[in-house]
C-alpha cells in the first residue's frame, strides 16, 4: 500500500475507531473503566446546563462553559453519551491534518511529513487520551489552527483561533509574543512607533486586537451568563492553585512541605515557591525563548516555549505533555535522520525518570508507602534535570539553523 | 421549668431489688446505687428558651437547634429506651431564620464556641447547618444545674439538647454510679419515674414499661406516694437482634482505602408486606476532614451502593490542613443485602508533615446501618409522635419522612481496624528539599540562559 496523507489519515481514523470500541468494551466488562474521570465531569456539567443550571454546580468543573455546551448532546442519554469522545477524536484528527498542513508550509519533504505526522496521528497515547474523553484535542487543534493561519498570513483567523484557545485555557497566551516577533520580521513598523518598538507592526496590532477581542467577548459573555463562578473556577483558580497531590513538577514536594509547615506555624526560613514560580516559567516561555528563537524557527519556538512552560509549571500531569506533543513534529522536521538525534540520551532520561516517578507514585497511592522523600522528589528532580538538558539541546539546535533555512521560511510569507 | 427523672432497669428479674433501692419521702426521694442492679437514668429538663444561658444570644436567630452526643462505648446500655438512636459522636445542628451567610456563620460561631469549634467548621445541608466530631473532650453539660455540673461528658451515655417551639429540652442519659437525692424545688415541677421493661408484653416494636411515678410537689395523690404506672412506647428507632450485625473493614489501598461492609446477608428486612419489602437498607456515615467520598466515582464503581446524599467538604484537591469544615456526611443506600458486602471507596487527603515520622494514624467511624421502613399503620404513625422519650428532630432522620421507622443493626470493626496509617512527609528533610529545589531551578535557569 502506498503511504500518503490520505492513507495515514485512514489508518488514524481506523485506530481511533478501534480504541473507541475497545473503550466501550472495557467500560462494560472490566472493573477499571476506560472512560476518563474528566469526561464525567464534562458530561455532568452539560447536564447542569441542560437543566438551566450553572456548569459550575459540578465540583471540579474548571473549564469554560463552552465545553459543556458543546457536549449538550451527551445529555440525551444512550449512545449519545459517547458524543463527546467522538467530537474529541475528530479534533484529534483535525490536529493531525493541521500538522500535515503546517509541515507542508514549512517545505518539509513528504516522506518526513508523513513520519512526523504519524507521531501524532498514530500515537497510541494521543489516541487513548481523546478516545477516553479528554478535551485536550480541542485546544491542540485551536493552537495549530492559529499557527497554520499565522504561517498562511491569515491574521484574522490566527487571532480568532488564538483568542478562543486562550479563552479555553489561558496558557496559549505565551504564543502571542512569538507571533508578534514573527510578524515583525519584515519591518513593517507603524509610523511614529519605531522608537518604542520594532514589534508594533500593523499585523501584530491587528493580531492582538482580534485575539483580545475574541478572548474578551467570550469571557464577558460567559461572565454575564455564569458570573463570578466562571471567573473563579476557569481562571482565578489556576493562579491561586497549589496542588499538593503529587505530580511530576519539581516544585511539588517543596510545596507540600512548605504549605503544611506554614499551616503549623513551623515554616521558619523556608521559601514560598508558589509566589515566584511564575517568574522562570513566564520569563523563559513568554519572553526569552520567543525573543531569541522566533526568528530562527518559529514553529520550533512554539514547541520549545510550550515544553519549558510545562517544565516550570507548579503542576505537571501527563495530560500536559499533549500541549507540546502536537508541536513536536515541527521541531523534529529539522532532522533528516533519526540517527542525528543528540536528544536520545535526554529522551531516555525523560522516559526513565517518568517510569521511576510513576513507580514511587504507585507505591504511595496504592501501597501506602511514604515515598515523598527522597524517592518522589529524586525522580522529579531527575525528570526536571533531564528536561532541562533536552531544552538546552532544543535551543542549541534551533539556534544553529542555517541561514538557508531562515531564507526558506521567509519565502513562506 | 419541668424536670423529669426516669430510672430504668433493663432486667425484669431484678425488679424487686430494683424498687428496694428507692426511698421516697414527702418532699424528696433517695436512690441508692447497687452493683447488682445496673440503673440507667434519663434526666430531662424542659424550660423556656430564654432561660438557657448558652443560647441567649442566638435563640431568636434560629428556628431550631439540636446538640447530641452519643458515647459509643456506653450508649448501648440505655439507648433502646432513652437515646432513641442518636447519631454517633458529637453533633450540633441548627436551622437559621436567615439566609444571610454572614449571619449564619455568626450563629455557628456562637454555638461552636460552647465546644471549641469555629463557625466555618460547620457544613450546610438542605435541612440544617451542622457540626460533627467523633469525640469531644469537654463540654459543659448543663451550666444551668448544679446537680449535673459534676457529670463529665465521658460518663454520659447520651446527650440530646433540643430547641423546639420556644422550649428547650435537655435529655442526659447516664448510669447511676452513687446514691442520688432529688428534692422538691421551688419553681420546678419534678416527676420521678421508676420503670422496668415488661419483657412478656414487649417486642422490638413495642416496649411495655411498668413501674411507679412520684411527683414533687404532688399533683395527683398524696405527697410521697407513688403512682402505679404501665404504659407502652412505640419507638421510631428500633434495634435488630444482636445476632444480626455487620462488620466494617478498612481495606488497605494506600491513599484510597475501601470501607467494606460485610455480613449484610444477615441483615434481612424487618418486615415484608404482601411479598414486597417496605424497607430499604441505608448506611449513614460522617467522615472527618482527613478523608472523603468522591460522590461521582462511587456511583460508577460501587455496584451495591447508591449515594443518596453527600454534604460537606467535597473538594478533592485540598489537603487536610486546608479544609476548614469538619468533614462531610453521606447517606447511601445498600441496593441488595443478599450480596453480603458493600464496598465504599474512600480517598485520603494529604496530612500534615511531621518530624521524624513518615506515617500518621487516622481513625474512622463505623457509621450507622439501618433499615428505613414505611409505617403502614396509621395509629402507629400517630403514636410515634407522642413518644415521651424520643423526638424526631434534626439529624439524618430528616432525610426521611414522618412515618419512617428505623431498624438499626449493630456493627463492629473487624480486628479493631478503624485505625489507618497514612503516609506523610518527614519534615526533618524540609530544608534539604527547599534548598535542592531552589538550586535545581536556579541551575536549570542559568543553563538555559547560557544556551540562549
Amino acid at each position: 500500500m502506498e503511504i500518503n496523507s490520505r492513507n495515514l489519515l485512514t489508518i488514524g481514523i481506523l485506530l481511533r475507531v478501534g480504541f473507541f470500541i475497545y473503550g466501550l468494551y472495557q467500560d462494560s466488562h472490566l472493573e477499571v473503566k476506560y472512560t476518563d474521570i474528566d469526561y464525567y465531569v464534562f458530561t455532568d456539567a452539560a447536564k447542569f446546563i441542560a437543566n438551566d443550571r450553572s456548569p459550575y454546580a459540578r465540583e471540579t468543573y474548571r473549564y469554560t462553559p463552552l465545553l459543556a455546551l458543546l457536549l449538550l448532546p451527551t445529555t440525551l442519554g444512550g449512545f449519545y453519551f459517547q458524543f463527546g469522545k467522538v467530537l474529541f477524536m475528530l479534533f484529534d484528527l483535525l490536529t493531525g491534518i493541521l500538522i500535515l498542513r503546517i509541515l507542508e508550509l514549512t517545505k518539509t519533504r513528504e516522506r518526513n511529513r508523513l513520519v512526523l505526522a504519524s507521531l501524532w496521528l498514530l500515537n497510541p497515547m494521543v489516541i487513548t487520551i481523546s478516545s477516553r474523553g479528554s478535551s485536550e484535542s480541542i485546544l491542540s487543534a485551536l493552537v495549530l489552527a492559529s499557527i497554520y493561519s499565522l504561517l498562511k498570513g491569515n491574521i484574522f483567523a490566527c487571532g480568532l483561533a488564538l483568542g478562543l484557545s486562550i479563552h479555553l485555557k489561558i496558557y496559549p497566551i505565551i504564543y502571542l509574543p512569538t507571533m508578534i516577533v514573527f510578524l515583525s520580521r519584515d519591518g513593517k513598523v507603524v509610523k511614529g512607533m519605531k522608537e518604542m518598538s520594532q514589534y508594533f507592526t500593523k499585523d501584530a496590532i491587528y493580531l492582538v486586537c482580534v485575539a483580545g477581542f475574541t478572548f474578551s467577548s467570550l469571557t464577558v459573555l460567559m461572565f454575564h451568563l455564569y458570573g463570578m463562578a466562571f471567573l473563579r473556577e476557569t481562571y482565578i483558580y489556576h493562579f491561586i492553585r497549589i496542588d499538593h497531590r503529587h505530580n511530576f513538577s519539581l516544585y511539588n514536594t517543596a510545596l507540600y512541605f512548605v504549605s503544611s509547615l506554614e499551616h503549623q506555624g513551623l515554616k521558619g526560613d523556608l521559601l514560598s515557591f508558589e509566589k515566584w514560580a511564575f517568574i522562570p516559567q513566564l520569563g523563559f516561555s513568554a519572553v526569552l525563548i520567543p525573543w531569541y528563537l522566533t526568528k530562527k524557527d518559529v514553529t520550533s519556538t512554539f514547541f520549545i516555549q510550550t515544553f519549558v512552560f510545562v517544565l516550570f509549571n507548579k503542576v505537571i500531569t501527563s495530560q500536559y505533555f499533549v500541549w507540546y506533543l502536537c508541536l513536536l513534529p515541527f521541531y523534529l522536521r529539522q532532522y533528516s535522520s533519526w540517527k542525528q538525534w543528540p536528544e536520545w540520551a535526554g529522551l531516555v532520561i525523560w522516559s526513565a525518570s517518568q517510569g521511576l516517578w510513576l513507580y514511587f507514585a504507585y507505591q504511595l497511592e496504592f501501597k501506602g508507602r511514604s515515598t515523598f522523600y527522597p524517592q518522589l522528589f529524586g525522580a522529579a528532580s531527575l525528570f526536571f534535570a533531564g528536561n532541562i538538558y533536552l531544552t538546552g539541546l532544543f535551543v542549541k539546535r534551533t539556534k544553529s539553523l542555517s541561514e538557508a533555512d531562515q531564507d526558506k521560511e521567509k519565502k513562506l510569507r | 421549668m419541668e424536670r423529669r427523672v426516669t430510672f430504668y432497669a433493663k432486667e425484669q428479674l431484678k425488679a424487686d431489688s430494683f424498687y428496694n433501692l428507692f426511698s421516697p419521702e414527702e418532699t424528696e426521694i433517695t436512690i441508692s446505687e447497687s452493683k447488682d442492679v445496673p440503673i440507667s437514668i434519663q434526666y430531662r429538663l424542659t424550660f423556656p428558651k430564654e432561660l438557657y444561658p448558652p443560647l441567649e444570644s442566638i435563640v431568636e436567630r434560629v428556628a431550631s437547634l439540636r446538640i447530641t452526643y452519643r458515647n459509643e462505648e456506653l450508649a448501648g446500655e440505655s439507648e433502646n429506651m432513652f437515646c432513641g438512636h442518636l447519631a454517633s459522636g458529637f453533633n450540633a445542628y441548627f436551622v437559621p431564620l436567615t439566609m444571610d451567610q454572614n449571619e449564619i456563620w455568626s450563629i455557628a460561631d456562637k454555638i461552636g464556641s460552647q465546644f471549641g469549634a469555629q463557625g466555618d467548621e460547620f457544613i450546610v445541608t438542605p435541612f440544617s447547618v451542622n457540626y460533627h466530631k467523633k469525640r469531644i473532650d469537654n463540654y459543659d453539660l448543663l451550666p444551668l444545674l448544679d446537680l449535673l455540673r459534676k457529670l463529665k461528658i465521658e460518663e454520659v451515655h447520651g446527650l440530646d439538647i433540643q430547641l423546639v417551639d420556644s422550649k428547650v429540652f435537655v435529655d442526659v442519659s447516664y448510669p447511676l454510679k452513687s446514691t442520688m437525692n432529688i428534692k422538691e424545688e421551688d419553681g420546678i415541677q419534678t416527676e420521678v419515674a421508676i420503670l422496668h421493661l415488661d419483657e412478656k408484653l414487649s417486642n422490638i416494636e413495642n416496649y411495655a414499661l411498668k413501674g411507679v411515678r412520684f411527683q414533687y410537689p404532688a399533683v395527683e395523690g398524696p405527697p410521697g406516694k407513688g403512682l402505679e404506672t404501665l404504659f407502652q412506647v412505640i419507638p421510631r428507632h428500633r434495634f435488630l437482634p444482636d445476632e444480626i450485625s455487620f462488620k466494617g473493614t478498612l481495606e488497605h489501598v494506600g491513599m484510597h482505602p475501601k470501607l467494606k461492609l460485610s455480613g449484610l446477608e444477615n441483615v434481612k428486612p424487618p418486615f415484608i408486606q404482601e411479598g414486597e419489602s417496605l424497607c430499604r437498607l441505608f448506611y449513614y456515615t460522617p467522615l472527618s476532614k482527613h478523608s472523603f467520598i468522591d460522590r461521582y466515582m462511587i456511583q460508577d464503581q460501587s455496584e451495591n451502593v447508591n449515594l443518596v446524599a453527600g454534604f460537606g467538604e467535597m473538594n478533592l484537591e485540598k489537603p487536610e490542613w486546608a479544609v476548614k469544615k469538619w468533614g462531610s456526611e453521606y447517606l447511601m443506600e445498600i441496593l441488595n443485602y443478599k450480596e453480603g458486602e458493600a464496598l465504599i471507596p474512600l480517598h485520603l487527603r494529604y496530612g500534615d508533615v511531621a518530624k521524624d515520622t513518615q506515617y500518621s494514624e487516622i481513625d474512622f467511624e463505623l457509621g450507622d446501618l439501618f433499615y428505613a421502613c414505611d409505617s403502614i399503620d396509621i395509629q402507629e404513625q400517630a403514636v410515634l409522635e407522642r413518644n415521651v422519650f424520643q423526638k424526631r428532630s434534626l439529624g439524618y432522620e430528616r432525610y426521611f419522612d414522618n412515618k419512617t421507622l428505623f431498624y438499626h443493626a449493630k456493627g463492629h470493626w473487624q480486628n479493631n481496624s478503624d485505625v489507618y496509617e497514612v503516609p506523610i512527609g518527614d519534615s526533618t528533610y524540609a530544608k534539604h528539599i527547599d534548598i535542592a529545589t531552589l538550586s535545581l531551578v536556579g541551575l536549570g535557569a542559568i543553563y538555559l540562559i547560557s544556551c540562549l
